[in-house]
């Protein structure tokens, strides 16, 4: 089972009804789009020694703690990620009547 | 990443550029440092110093050309200096957003804007719902205890309404999206004009704190200069006081001098009266003795006449 941040099931309330291999490719795509959206929000946060100090962090530590890091560096971090998707989201909805003719 | 992209040496050469002030003590004040080495009461030449200052004032203004060059510089290259950053990033900036996204979902902090809807919007729709199929489920009985055909009819009806239910629940839920991303943007935009005017903000109190201590130093060479000139002045006072004093005690050693040959030449002139008139004296003295003698000549020749005649007479007479 996937674990995509942008479900079916959210594209579904938009009316973007695909077929499974189509909805699994979107999803993908979607889910590396935000990835790469998020980390550069995030990235024009970080100092030069910052950075630094993350790639030390990612070698020994997880999803979770690097998060918790990440809170602890970008007083904003939520709100930043949630904007992300929210952009994301926003634009897949705009674009939801072709996406459901694909 | 674009080739055009500048290397994370980039960014050394831009904290080289605006560590500069340290190194820009001798580059820009060389002349005025060394002389801040020299003692306060050792005589500088005001010249030097003059032109000391003229040349921090130019390499002033040449430092603050290149910082607002620099500073334009980095301006423009902020956005390629984040793609620099990603490359220097482990994983990438994908793998960065992997991982923050994943924390936040494993906490149950994001949102995905249905559950929003879930609470503020759906949960009215669905109660709406519930009581439009609660509804149509009563006049369904009742149209059941009637004519079949009015059961076709319901079928129809109901079909249409649900349609139109989803149809019109669906724009609702875009529109919920479109203005979550409007609001999202308009979060990011502020919070980047934050960022730039903070940086913005450090730059220009950087600069200006630079500015004020070069502004300082410039004014310290300035007041050194203008102390040299003050030592100058008094010391070609002083020369000057120290010259007429000389030239007063020679003129006094002078006058001296002439009073003394005056009474020397008195003394003299004193003196050569004194021979003259001893001489006069003398030669009158000897004058005198010469007739005495003379005198005493003849008067011995008178007596050793008197005297050989008497002597004569006398051999005579005793012959």
């Amino acid at each position: 089972m996937n674990n995509y941040t942008i479900t079916e099931a959210t594209l579904n309330e938009m009316g973007i009804i695909l077929d499974a291999e189509k909805m699994t490719s979107l999803l993908g795509h979607l889910d590396d789009e935000l990835n790469e959206r998020v980390g550069t929000a995030l990235l024009e946060e970080l100092s030069s020694e910052q950075i630094d100090e993350y790639n030390k962090l990612s070698e020994t530590s997880d999803d979770d703690q690097i998060g918790e890091w990440l809170s602890l560096k970008i007083p904003e971090y939520k709100q930043i990620v949630q904007d992300e998707i929210d952009i994301m989201l926003g634009s897949v909805a705009e674009k939801a009547e072709e996406l459901s003719k694909s | 990443m674009s080739e055009k992209m500048p290397s994370s040496n980039k960014y050394a050469e831009y904290a080289d550029q605006f560590k500069m002030p340290d190194e820009l003590d001798e580059f820009i004040f060389g002349s005025a440092v060394e002389h801040e080495a020299e003692a306060d009461d050792e005589v500088v030449e005001y010249k030097e110093h003059t032109s000391a200052v003229g040349r921090a004032a130019d390499r002033l203004a040449d430092f603050a050309d290149r910082v607002h060059e620099s500073r334009v510089e980095l301006q423009d290259n902020f956005a390629e200096t984040i793609e620099d950053k990603a490359e220097r990033l482990a994983g990438g900036a994908k793998q960065l957003g992997k991982s923050a996204v994943s924390g936040l979902k494993n906490a149950g902090l994001i949102t995905l804007g249905l559950t929003i809807i879930g609470v503020e919007a759906g949960a009215k729709k669905v109660v709406e719902a519930k009581d439009y199929v609660s509804e149509k489920a009563g006049e369904a009985k009742t149209a059941i205890g009637d004519k079949s055909e009015k059961i076709a009819d319901f079928a129809s009806e109901s079909k249409k309404g649900v349609i139109e239910f989803a149809g019109n629940k669906k724009s609702e839920v875009i529109s919920f999206f479109k203005n979550k991303k409007d609001e999202a943007i308009q979060r990011k935009l502020d919070r980047q004009s934050a960022r730039k005017m903070a940086q913005d903000y450090k730059e220009a109190s950087r600069i200006n704190n630079q500015i004020d201590r070069y502004a300082e130093k410039k004014a310290r060479a300035e007041e050194k200069a203008d102390r040299a000139e003050k030592r100058q002045q008094a010391k070609e006072k002083l020369a000057q006081e120290k010259n007429l004093a000389n030239a007063h005690a020679a003129a006094i050693r002078m006058n001296n001098r002439i009073d003394r040959r005056v009474a020397i030449e008195k003394m003299k002139e004193g003196v050569v009266e004194s021979i003259n008139d001893k001489k006069d004296r003398a030669r009158n003295g000897a004058r005198g003795v010469s007739k005495s003698i003379f005198k005493f000549i003849n008067k011995a020749k008178a007596s050793g006449a008197a005297a050989y005649s008497t002597w004569s007479d006398y051999d005579r007479k005793h012959a």
